[in-house]
């Protein structure tokens, strides 16, 4: 239950991105309620100390959450290892949330969106998701649990290597997408399978370049009626 | 882009070192240069997991950086040397030639510290530091690959604040 209340205030953690302290208000904020959550009312000081430069990767950050309440609580290293933690999980989770698993939500969306526009958009939400908010709602159990060592819990998993995985992952479907275009097209037309996989090369671009997801769900849209308008 | 980049970031590696420089120039050795992590075992497991696979890591010393480099252990290599700070860089000033891209990626915001930009956040010692490596090799500011490089010519501008 605490792991789900960390998980849920997780969302306003980002509120005060800033180029100064980079995420470190939202990290402030969210020691004071985990530590809340486990009897704990930290020192205002301790908490403003918190302040201070922290960037990571946001699902991830609940992981750290945990580990700095476990070590805080038994008098360890937990600023230390906060620094450490943070760059780790950064690079982990930049490179399959944001670089593998959008592309391959959107890959997955498009074929989706053959069938139905809404489909595409609701299949890409929902497998975005289980990903996204698995690890925003158990990071803090877990990283409580393993303290320090919490990293034990992402080699268990292999975690670095699913982005390789998820990027086979998109590249099948892109594949499959693109010869079910091209077997199903009413018209074959040269020009229609080019202008399609270029937009779907732009979806993949703006899924694995950039940070709105706004922007990748106008594409899926954008393709989807064009699919639609074409009758393909 | 060069085979070898030093590139200073406090952060070590984060997103931005893995998708914007390991995979965009395909590097397979990542050097940590730094004496704390290089006598931290735990340090050096979190960093060694980060990592993605087929890409080699080796976290040493400066002075033992300096000796293997120097031995040209990495020649067959694409290699990017992490340097937690402005002074790490400083001590292996004399290493740095025409084959390596020197390159200041983030450094945080901290007290008494001067923005260069939005990544970079240095003191006047560092400054000064950098002025001198300047003298003989360009150094650049670069967040990542596909964003473009600054390369700042007079670092006194920063210093007397006309920048």
């Amino acid at each position: 239950m605490k792991s789900l209340i960390v998980g849920f205030f997780s969302f306003f953690y980002q509120a005060n991105l800033n180029h100064e302290n980079m995420q470190g208000t939202g990290f402030a904020y969210l020691i004071r309620k985990a530590a809340r959550l486990k009897g704990m009312e930290l020192e205002v000081k301790k908490v403003y100390e918190q302040t201070s430069y922290f960037h990571t990767h946001p699902y991830l950050v609940n992981f750290i959450v945990g580990m700095w309440v476990r070590e805080f609580e038994q008098n360890g290293e937990e600023d230390f290892h906060k620094k450490i933690y943070s760059s780790a999980f950064g690079a982990l989770g930049d490179s399959f949330f944001w670089h593998s698993l959008r592309p391959l939500c959107f890959a997955t969306a498009a074929i989706a969106g053959l069938y139905n526009p809404f489909a595409g958009i609701l299949s890409y939400l929902l497998l975005y998701n289980l990903f996204h908010l698995s690890f925003r709602f158990t990071g803090f159990r877990i990283g409580y649990s393993l303290g320090r060592d919490v990293i034990t819990f992402f080699n268990r998993i292999r975690f670095n290597k699913w982005a390789t995985y998820f990027d086979l992952g998109s590249s099948l479907m892109l594949g499959i997408l693109l010869s079910y275009m091209a077997k199903t097209s009413a018209d074959f037309s040269s020009v229609l399978i080019g202008t399609l996989t270029v937009y779907i090369m732009l979806g993949m671009a703006l899924a694995k370049k950039l940070d709105i997801v706004f922007g990748l769900v106008l594409i899926i849209i954008t393709t989807g009626f064009f699919l639609f308008i074409t009758g393909v | 882009m060069k085979k070898i980049i030093f590139r200073v970031d406090d952060r070590l590696i984060h997103g931005q070192v893995i998708e914007g420089w390991l995979k965009h120039f395909k590097i397979n050795h990542v050097i940590i240069a730094n004496d704390k992590v290089a006598q931290n075992p735990l340090q050096k497991m979190i960093y060694a997991s980060t990592l993605p696979p087929g890409t080699e890591i080796s976290i040493l010393t400066i002075a033992d950086f300096i000796s293997s480099f120097r031995s040209d252990r990495y020649k067959k290599d694409y290699v990017l040397v992490l340097l937690e700070s402005v002074d790490d860089l400083y001590a292996i000033k004399t290493m740095i030639n025409d084959d390596i891209y020197v390159n200041i990626g983030c450094v945080a915001c901290r007290e008494h510290k001067i923005e260069v930009s939005n990544t970079v956040f240095l003191n006047p010692d560092e400054i000064k530091k950098i002025c001198e490596i300047r003298q003989n090799h360009e150094v650049f500011i670069h967040k990542v690959a596909w964003e473009p490089s600054v390369e700042i010519r007079n670092f006194n501008n920063i210093l007397e604040g006309n920048l």
